[in-house]
């Protein structure tokens, strides 16, 4: 695996995700767009909502476990970004700025429903539907994200941005405020976590 | 003799990954303890990428987008952002104005109080016609219709010089030689 090949900067536009002439961290159609948006163009906004949409519902579906939830915290996430983007000075992508938004938005979703947190997704598969091999996979991929919603918060939030997001190790922690040796200390620990969870999981369904 | 040590969870992780030093994956070939924990960790890895998640409806994206932007509409524009060129501008003129706070404190100058102006009234009232004896002296000072009778059909001073008679102008020159004291003209 190596941390370009699904980088979410890479996966949405391949055509030009070369730094800006001034050596800026931000994509140049990232940094139009954020400049308009700046300037007070509220339909600028849109294209970054377009382009990021995908990436942001993931993030918060892999944190909650159903569509219902994910929709309304990437709403939120967003309108948090547009509210803020005037503080945007370009340090950083646009897309690590906006999944610090993301998972800090999740972890207080996470926090005001703590009592959720142990019960099983709604959205566990329909064991009716489909062929024999795809209601496994389904199965599977229902457990192994039962079991990752039910990871300590740090070690989710790690194990979401390091792994679905592929984000390198330096990204993880400039997220999430902690320092490269936590990160990876905390993906140790959440990858032990997960393996007994699904083992767990597995053996109840 | 040499201490045994194993490897941290960070350096586990990084060989795990794949990324682990030659010296990490030298350690983890000699140790099983080790080599135990990174092959646990490269097996939840492969599990935690089976949680795929559940692709939602193509229009579903189009509908996102329009509910953000109509919670979007709703909110005062977003706040703008001071271009990046004004900062050092700004800093330079912090800094002077804090130089000259600096030295104004550091060299304090006796404080010259100027004297205070007199105070105008701010309204004063006119004596009335009658009471006014400014108006006395204006009249008293203005000619008279028999005065201007001669002066109003000349236009003037070279045209009034040369319609004078000849004992107009010897009488003229009579009275400025008075007023110049006697000086020729």
């Amino acid at each position: 695996m190596t941390s370009a090949a699904f980088h979410p900067a890479l996966v949405l536009s391949s055509a030009s995700t070369k730094p800006n002439q001034a050596g800026s961290p931000v994509r140049v159609e990232d940094r139009d767009a954020i400049a308009a948006c700046q300037r007070g163009e509220r339909e600028a906004f849109d294209r970054l909502v377009e382009r990021y949409q995908r990436d942001v519902y993931r993030l918060c579906y892999r944190y909650v476990n159903n569509h219902h939830d994910a929709n309304d915290i990437a709403q939120e996430v967003f309108l948090k970004a547009y509210r803020a983007i005037g503080s945007f000075r370009g340090d950083s992508a646009f897309a690590t700025w906006l999944y610090r938004i993301a998972a800090n938005t999740c972890l207080n979703f996470r926090t005001a429903r703590k009592a959720d947190t142990e019960e099983l997704s709604e959205s566990m598969p329909d064991s009716a539907r489909g062929a024999d091999d795809d209601l496994m996979r389904r199965e599977r991929a229902g457990i192994v994200r039962e079991a990752v919603k039910r990871l300590p918060e740090r070690q989710r939030a790690t194990l979401i941005l390091k792994i679905y997001h592929d984000l390198t190790h330096e990204e993880v922690a400039r997220i999430l405020g902690s320092s490269v040796g936590t990160v990876k200390a905390n993906l140790f620990h959440a990858l032990g976590n997960l393996r007994k969870l699904v083992g767990a999981l597995g053996e109840e369904s | 003799m040499t201490m045994f040590v194993h490897l941290s969870r960070a350096r586990l992780v990084e060989v795990a990954e794949g990324l682990g030093s030659p010296r990490a994956i030298r350690h983890v070939a000699d140790c099983s303890a080790c080599r135990e924990q990174v092959e646990a960790a490269q097996g939840a890895l492969g599990v935690a990428h089976q949680a795929d998640v559940p692709e939602p409806s193509p229009l579903y994206w189009d509908a996102f987008r329009r509910q953000v932007g109509t919670r979007i509409a709703s909110e005062p524009p977003a706040p703008r952002r001071m271009a990046h060129g004004l900062w050092p501008t700004l800093a330079a003129m912090a800094a002077i104005g804090a130089l000259a706070l600096a030295l104004a404190v550091r060299q304090p100058r006796p404080l010259v109080v100027p004297p205070p102006a007199p105070m105008l009234p701010a309204w004063s009232a006119l004596p009335s016609a009658d009471d006014d004896v400014g108006l006395i002296a204006i009249e008293a000072m203005a000619p008279s219709a028999e005065d201007l009778s001669g002066v109003a059909t000349c236009h003037g001073t070279y045209a009034c010089l040369g319609s004078l008679s000849d004992e107009e102008s010897a009488a003229l020159a009579q009275a400025l030689r008075e007023e110049l004291g006697g000086r020729a003209l």
